[in-house]
Parts: structure tokens; sequence; C-alpha cells
């Protein structure tokens, strides 16, 4: 196992399998938050944070616990419990270590339970087989680093879709389609954009 | 199957324990939650409850 | 009179069924579930296994949580609710492996996905938590059944895009052999990205934005008829001023 297997991590869960455009996961704060370019950093950073620590500990769950006890089937039920426990965790350090913080991360993180990216990286990772492919804790970094990678590819994909909002704010768009429904043609056409990075690594 | 049954029951109570433990301890500062709560979806039913408010 | 009081009843609870395929569809109108019915509507197939896949869940999550809605204490209601829907959706995900493998495959993560859908925690917690259990029930799978149908939707425009025909057999068992109810076998109808990603996006948006415009449409034509029912009003208001005014002048003379 090199360097680079981190480098492709990084590289395909950012940009060729990104979370919102390729896969559909966490389309709801996309389409929700991404109104002002602020807003949309601050659940982007949000959202990083928990999803690292996240995946982290999902792949540890499961490896650890779920796999020795032969108690597989419930890995949804433990997965979702496990991150929701998390963000509450999350919410009461950040209120207890820093006012700044909690200003101005306070409200993302209170929303990410039920945000479908988390949960979804979570399981994808366990999917995708990271420990029979490099071993258990090597498994771990690369699913670490594929969540890092998701995280940015989110970050992105919100920051240029919240600064193309606000143009299109100003935008003669027929009076049927504003609002939401451009929106989604808008993503869609990124979504293509996107789809044109699709066997850069393979 | 008591693995399982133990094991569910145990995250059960670590969740309800944080999700106690986060409701308690007092928030900093105020921010104003309902609209990016509201418009993320994430917060279950709140566009409903949104509607109502905006109807009565 | 007690006959009309029980056929009121009927009528709502039909009300309650229906409400969630136009008026309230949880897609086209509240944008709940959008993950879903972004990522599986490639083909009409697939829509169908998640729809059905919700409807279930829908259904017996508001039907367990309607039951003890009177023992859950309200501080603790969310956590107590995610705990319901992620069993019924564990319940889902075994039996979708063991009688259908082949949905199994092709929904993928989107099956545990379903806790997370917001429509399931927003019917528990607006509706269920504060109806009887039949209401409740009822309302579970109105709206799964709207979902379903906005799925379908999608679906049918997406496949039918990118292969000029609608496939069955495939993943579901409908039938022994895998066919195609249409299928125009035409190259022109091979628009791929239709299948993939970007066209979930583009379906979804020009649909939403179709209906949209159909419901400006109608609000204008209500409009019109308004603004001529009060033209002709106030027109016969003036001929009747002017043939008393004739009547007076008629008089005089």
């Amino acid at each position: 196992m090199s360097w680079t297997v981190f480098f492709v991590a990084i590289f395909s869960s950012m940009l060729i399998n990104n979370v919102v455009l390729m896969k559909f996961l966490g389309v709801c704060p996309f389409l929700g938050v991404s109104k002002k370019t602020g807003s949309a950093l601050g659940m982007s950073a949000a959202v990083m944070f928990v999803m690292v620590i996240a995946a982290f500990v999902s792949y540890l769950l499961y490896y650890l616990v779920l796999v020795p006890l032969e108690i597989e089937f419930v890995q949804t039920i433990s997965f979702i419990l496990i991150i929701a426990s998390l963000v509450q965790l999350v919410e009461m350090i950040i209120k207890k270590i820093s006012k700044k913080l909690y200003k101005s991360l306070g409200v993302y993180i209170a929303l990410i339970t039920t945000n479908c990216a988390i949960l979804g990286i979570a399981v994808e990772n366990i999917t995708r087989d990271f420990a029979g492919q490099y071993g258990l804790f090597p498994g771990l970094a690369v699913a670490v680093t594929t969540a890092f990678g998701a995280a940015l590819g989110f970050g992105l994909v919100m920051f240029a879709f919240s600064t193309i909002r606000e143009r299109l704010e100003g935008a003669n768009v027929p009076e049927a389609w504003k609002g939401v429904p451009v929106s989604l043609i808008t993503a869609g056409i990124m979504a293509l954009a996107f789809a044109g990075l699709g066997g850069i690594v393979g | 199957m008591m693995p399982a049954v133990i094991f569910v029951t145990v995250m059960v109570v670590l969740f309800l324990g944080t999700f106690m433990l986060n409701k308690n301890t007092p928030a900093p500062v105020d921010y104003k939650i309902s609209a990016a709560r509201c418009s993320a979806c994430s917060h279950y039913g709140c566009a409903l409850k949104q509607e109502e408010a905006e109807e009565s | 009179m007690a006959k009309t009081k029980n056929m009121k009843k009927e009528m709502s609870r039909l009300a309650n069924l229906t409400k969630g395929f136009f008026k309230e569809n949880p897609v086209f109108v509240f944008l709940l579930g959008l993950c879903p019915a972004l990522a599986v509507t490639g083909t009409v197939e697939a829509s169908l296994g998640m729809g059905l896949l919700v409807i279930f869940v829908l259904t017996g999550s508001n039907v367990v949580v309607s039951l003890i809605r009177k023992w859950i204490p309200h501080q603790i209601r969310v956590p107590s609710y995610i705990v319901i829907i992620s069993t019924f959706v564990t319940i889902v995900g075994l039996l979708t492996e063991a009688y259908a493998y082949a949905l199994h495959g092709e929904l993928g993560i989107f099956i545990p996905l379903i806790v997370v859908n917001c429509l399931i925690l927003g019917r528990a917690e607006s509706y269920a938590s504060k109806n009887k259990v039949h209401d409740a029930a009822i309302d579970g799978f109105g709206m799964g059944l709207g979902f379903l149908g906005a799925l379908v939707v999608i679906g049918f425009f997406r496949e039918f895009l990118s292969t000029g025909a609608i496939a069955y057999g495939v993943f579901l068992p409908l039938a022994e052999t895998p066919g195609s109810i249409i299928n125009i076998d035409s190259y022109v109808f091979s628009m791929d990205a239709f299948g993939q990603a970007p066209g979930g996006f583009l379906v979804i948006g020009l649909l939403l934005g179709i209906f949209n415009f159909v419901a400006i449409l109608k609000r204008n034509k209500k409009e019109r008829e308004r603004q001529r029912m009060i033209e002709e009003k106030k027109r016969q208001a003036l001929e009747r001023k002017r043939q008393k005014a004739q009547e007076k002048a008629g008089a005089k003379a």
C-alpha cells in the first residue's frame, strides 16, 4: 500500500464520485442552505467535521463490535444511533468550549443527524470493503480519507452552487421555473460537467 | 439474537443519554434557528409546521 | 342524521388517503425525500421497488408511533421515532435481500438511507404522534402511495429518455422472463445522461417547472373568469341604471 491510495481516495471521492452531484447524498442541505455563500460554507464545515468523525467511529464499531459478535444485520440501526449520539456529543462540546464556534456552526451541527451524506458515506465505507482490501487499520485510514475527500467535494459543490444561486436571484427566469426548479436544472448542468471527470482515476 | 438485542439496547441508552446531556447543556448564545432548519428539511415536519403557522 | 355523520367520516378518510397524491405530494409539493427521488429513479422498476419499501416503512412506523404516542415522553420523542423507523428499515432491508435480491443490489445504500428520509420522520412527528392508529395507518399508506407515484413518474421519463423502452421483470419478480411494456427500439432515445446522475436533477427540475406552469395557467384562467364576472356585473348594473333613468325621463315627459 502506497501513498497513491490516499491521493486516489481523496481525488475520486471529491471530484469523480462527488457526494451531491454523482451519488445524490445530502441533496436537502444542498438545496436548502445554499442561498447565501456564508451559510453554505458553515454547513460544509459542519459536515466535514462530523463526516470524518462519523466515518472513523462507524468503521471501528462495525469491525470491532458487530463483526466479532456476528450481528452485522443491526448495521443500519447502530450506525444511525452512533451518528446521532455523536452529533449530540459534538454539539455539547462545542457549546462548552467556544461561544464563537457555536455561533458559526451551531445551527448546522443540529441539522446533521438526518443528513443522508453522513450515514451514506459511513455505510459505503463498509460496502466497499476497505478492511478486506488493505487490512483493518490501513483500511480505517483509507475510509477516513475517503470521508474527508467526500466532505471536501460537498464543500466545493456547495460553494460553487451558492455563488451561482446568488447570481440566479437577478436572472430573468420564467415565472414557473423560479426558485427550486431552476436550481435543480442548474445542479443538473453542474452534474453534467462533473460527469466529464469520470474515468480519470480508475 | 441475544447479543444483538443487548447491543441495540446499549446503543439506544447511549443515544438517549447523550441527547439528554446535550439538551441540559445551556446554549451560550441564541441563534436564529427556524430559517436554516426548515429550509434544510432536516428538521422533521418543520415545513409542515411552518405552513400551519402561516395559515393560522 | 347518524348516516350523514358516518358519510362525512368516510369522506374524510378518503380525503386522508388521497391528500398525498396531488395536493400534498411529498416529492413535488413538499420536496421531501429528494435523495431517493433523484438516486434510484433511473428505471421505472427500481422506482417502484423503492416506493413499495417506503410505503411499508411509512405505514409501519406511523402505526407504531401512533400506538405508543401516549407513552413517549415529549422530550425524547424524536430519538424514539428514529429507533422505530430504523427497526422497520432493518426489517425491510432483510426482506428485500431475501426475496428480491436484484432490487437489493440496485437500490444499494439507499435502503439503509430510508431511515433519514425526511418524509417518514415528518409524518411521524406531524401526524402519527397526534392521531389515532387507523388514521395514522391510512395517512402513512396514502403518503407512501403519493411518494411511489412521484417516483414512478420521474422514473418513466428517465428510463424512456435514456433507453426508449420501459422494461419489467429486471429487478422485481414480476415476470418469468424480463420484457418491456413500451419499446420503440430507436437510437434517437438513447440519451444516456438521463439515466445517469445529471438526468435526475434535470427531469425533476423540468417536471416541477411544468407543474408550476400548469398551476399558474389555471390560476390565471380563474383570475380572468373572475374579472369577466365582475365586468359583467358592472355592465348589468350600469344598464339597470340607464333603464331607470330612461323610465324616469319617460314619466316626466
